[in-house]
């Protein structure tokens, strides 16, 4: 058995992936999944994390936020609200966010808003990570 | 000679309206095409996230919060119209169809998208409790997920029993037309139109739970489905706005020739009643010698 699995991943955006892959690893509201070719049918959540791709016996790094996973026989589908490849994401830009976020968390706010606020504050300190962790590699 | 000047005046105020009009339908062309272009690929995201989400469906033999039916008293609309006017019949349409949807509703709860739903709907006496602004001009994710954060809310805090969503949809430029679609609960019925991708039952492994993956799947599906119904609703609105705005053009061209054509008409006329009364004039002098 061939140990390549069809992998897409989609955003309401763009066709973020698509192509064969050796492995995938993803952030589950529970910790970190991988995924091998011949995996049993399963359905995952998908929190904001870490995404990472084998292909050609190379990871490749990217943001992921929330969403699900469907493991078909078939093939891998990943819906996500927003992916981004660790080179893309512009640090400037979302430093701004983050502060602009942060700026926001000292004002009043009900419930919902700060529940609101510390979402779009994870995802921001996510992605940092994710664009610095690919830094220093390099 | 007042009735010459007069003419000029309205030739010049129609000019400059039609500078106005074309402008705008150069924008709106434009805006149209961009949004055209954003939901070229959103269209294939909900057909196969609607795909997965039936496939899911069929393997679910548990209830979830998200699937139950409650009897559907309490239903919420969001409705999705225009910021702006001056797009023909685009918001009226919408909104003789919200109401009509409202009406038949014994419990309604209204919430819009776009200022012109808001004030329409207010002016026909109906209470709108939450309205978002700015997501029918240039539609973000971060929209769709702000309201799709606040029905969940109000759903899961057993506020609602159901929600829809009333906009228009986009087929071709020649063809839109308004659908109200239902986001909670999700009913297997509502996908009866989505073919299955992968068509073969087996048994699917929920993790970390099935009460997770639905907490999860079931918002980031209406996410989706919002993304693409505000994507839809602005093309729509820039198409018709376009069309308004064409048509708005054309009339002002027909005006201005009309009106350049009675300014001719006027102009001879004062031409002709000067030559006149300077030959009656010289005739009489001649005559006086």
């Amino acid at each position: 058995m061939s140990n390549l699995f069809k992998l897409e991943i989609l955003t309401p955006k763009r066709e973020f992936f698509n192509s064969e892959v050796e492995a995938l690893t993803f952030t589950s509201t529970d910790g970190e999944r991988t995924i091998l070719a011949g995996h049993a049918p399963m359905i995952s959540t998908l929190g904001i994390g870490t995404l990472k791709i084998k292909q050609d016996g190379e990871w490749k790094t990217a943001f992921q936020s929330e969403g699900f996973v469907e493991v078909r026989p078939d093939e891998v589908l990943v819906f996500s609200q927003l992916c981004e490849w660790d080179s893309e994401i512009d640090l400037v830009h979302v430093e701004r966010i983050r502060a602009a976020i942060e700026e926001e968390a000292r004002s009043e706010q009900s419930i919902a808003e700060q529940r609101h606020t510390a979402i779009s504050l994870t995802r921001t300190l996510m992605r940092l990570k994710v664009a610095n962790q690919s830094k220093r590699k390099l | 000679m007042n009735n010459v000047n007069e003419i000029r005046r309205h030739i010049k105020a129609v000019t400059q309206t039609r500078q106005i009009t074309n402008a705008m339908y150069l924008l709106s062309t434009s805006q149209m095409k961009r949004a055209i272009s954003k939901m070229t690929f959103n269209r294939t995201y909900l057909r196969r996230i609607r795909a997965t989400v039936k496939d899911i469906l069929m393997h679910v033999d548990k209830s979830h919060v998200f699937l139950e039916d409650r009897g559907n008293k309490r239903q919420a609309f969001v409705v999705v119209a225009a910021d702006k006017e001056m797009c023909g019949s685009y918001n009226n349409d919408i909104l003789k169809a919200a109401i009509e949807k409202i009406n038949q509703s014994e419990d309604p709860l209204i919430m819009t998208v776009g200022l012109c739903a808001q004030t329409g709907l207010e002016q026909a006496g109906y209470t709108v409790s939450k309205h978002w602004y700015g997501a029918s001009q240039n539609p973000f994710v971060h929209h769709a997920r702000e309201i799709t954060e606040s029905l969940v809310d109000l759903y899961l805090e057993n506020e609602i029993d159901e929600v829809y969503i009333i906009f228009t949809r986009y087929y071709s430029q020649l063809s839109q037309i308004i659908r109200c679609m239902r986001l909670l609960p999700l009913k297997l019925e509502d996908f009866s139109k989505i073919e299955l991708e992968f068509d073969k039952p087996r048994q699917i492994d929920f993790t970390p739970s099935f009460s997770e993956v639905f907490d999860t799947m079931v918002p980031e599906y209406m996410i989706g489905y919002i993304y693409a119904a505000l994507n839809h609703a602005s093309a729509c609105e820039n198409i018709a706005r376009m069309n308004a705005m064409q048509s708005a053009t054309r009339n002002a061209d027909e005006m201005i020739n009309k009106l350049n054509k009675d300014y001719n008409a006027a102009r001879q006329l004062a031409i002709t009643n000067e030559i006149t009364e300077i030959a009656s004039a010289s005739l009489l002098s001649e005559n006086a010698i």
